[in-house]
């Protein structure tokens, strides 16, 4: 484990290890207390107030899996962070998590939880993955512009040891990581589905340029968020095509 | 067929009165309409012995029917004929056309406000990363299978790829 007490991003620390350092350990967490650039999706920042948060990266080289396969990574974490969650939580709090596709964690329809996977890939095989976890746990004031967040404390009323916490988020992610080498990718892919904001609510979703009510059903093999039309049509979508509305 | 003779056949449709041409060789069909008009047209000349053009001319033009300002082809021979140069060139000297792995969207650098991976000319060795494709907000960097010189780049930055879409051109060491 690698302990910092300010960096950039510890993504970006983690990938600057993989490209000087010969011989870092599958497994290998960057901590940082305070992120300056947390890393959102490209340009988009991820803000964390010092040392009250978990921000981190793990670095994982999966054993033979292929890029078509890829979404399995977003969904071994995302579930990972989502049973850690549930230790903690309340029967209440626990039905109220949601993860809102591909790979945010919301408790009701507020984020605690952003995650950003980057891989390597040689040929058609991914070769070393860095996955970037942003858990909001003792932050109870948020900018204003942070659409709609909550934290660990907010839900709960009490504050966590960060050590113990990021202790026992690893091995929740770890449970998960040994699904993805296991004989089926099941338990991966009905656990995701059942667990997604939205699953099976009619709501408004942007498309394009088009405004429509549908269904959400799943994701696809590939992790293309799936929608039923009210006809009963599928559409399948990439996120940067989909808007949530409502 | 090329550009240039897609494009002198389009103007002599427009020219010659036909209100449709179609056109099929071995794997390539083009169909040219042009807008309804009362004259019917000559048909395009034989202009090699292995096309062959089939020509129809309706009787009575649909009233209905949606006229479309000057000569529109079906077909979009633009980018088709760009990668096929692409390739081409490929085979004459020996370059390696680097392919999208996945589909996605392309990214010449690691963040909007960083210089590109590579550009035209730079050299790069086994191992180094060339471009990311991100899908579903995984950020997949590409690492380059072979070392060689960056000899053309062929798609736009934070441009939608499909899979096996030709990326760059390498000139292998």
């Amino acid at each position: 484990m690698i302990k910092l007490d300010a960096i950039d991003s510890t993504n970006d620390y983690a990938r600057e290890l993989l490209i000087n350092s010969a011989n870092i350990a599958d497994g290998t967490v960057v901590l940082a207390d305070f992120q300056a650039k947390g890393k959102g999706q490209r340009s988009k920042t991820w803000s964390s107030e010092r040392g009250l948060n978990l921000t981190m990266s793990v670095i994982l080289y999966p054993v033979n899996l292929k890029v078509e396969d890829q979404f399995l990574m977003t969904k071994v974490t995302s579930l990972g962070v989502m049973d850690y969650l549930k230790s903690i939580f309340d029967a209440n709090l626990s039905d109220q998590l949601r993860i809102k596709w591909p790979n945010d964690i919301y408790v009701g329809d507020n984020k605690i939880c952003g995650i950003l996977i980057e891989n390597n890939v040689r040929a058609d095989k991914i070769t070393s993955c860095i996955i970037g976890i942003g858990l909001n746990v003792n932050q109870e004031v948020f900018p204003d512009n942070i659409a709609n967040p909550t934290s660990i404390k907010n839900e709960l009323k009490r504050s966590f040891d960060l050590d113990k916490l990021r202790v026992d988020l690893c091995s929740c992610v770890e449970s998960r990581y040994a699904q993805l080498h296991g004989i089926s990718h099941k338990l991966l892919n009905q656990h995701y589905n059942e667990s997604m904001y939205g699953l099976n609510q009619l709501k408004k979703y942007r498309i394009k340029d088009e405004s429509i009510a549908a269904k959400l059903k799943g994701v696809s093999k590939f992790g293309e968020l799936v929608l039923e039309n009210v006809d009963g049509s599928s559409i399948i979508c990439n996120h940067d095509e989909l808007q949530y509305l409502s | 067929m090329k550009l240039s003779e897609i494009q002198e056949l389009i103007k002599f449709v427009s020219r010659s009165g036909v209100s449709e041409v179609e056109l099929e060789l071995k794997d390539f069909k083009i169909v040219i309409k042009t807008p309804p008009r009362k004259k019917r047209g000559e048909l395009i000349p034989q202009d090699s012995d292995n096309i062959v053009v089939h020509s129809t001319v309706p009787v009575v033009a649909a009233p209905t029917q949606v006229v479309v300002a000057p000569p529109v082809t079906t077909e979009e021979p633009t980018s088709a004929a760009e990668g096929q140069e692409a390739s081409e060139e490929g085979k004459d000297s020996n370059l390696i056309t680097i392919k999208a792995p996945m589909i996605g969207t392309f990214y010449r650098a690691s963040a909007p406000d960083k210089p590109p991976f590579v550009s035209v000319g730079d050299e790069v060795v086994e191992g180094d990363v060339i471009f990311i494709i991100e899908a579903m907000k995984l950020f997949n960097e590409i690492e380059s299978e072979v070392g060689g010189k960056i000899v053309k780049v062929l798609v736009d930055d934070a441009s939608p790829v499909e899979y096996d879409q030709p990326i760059f051109l390498i000139e292998p060491h």
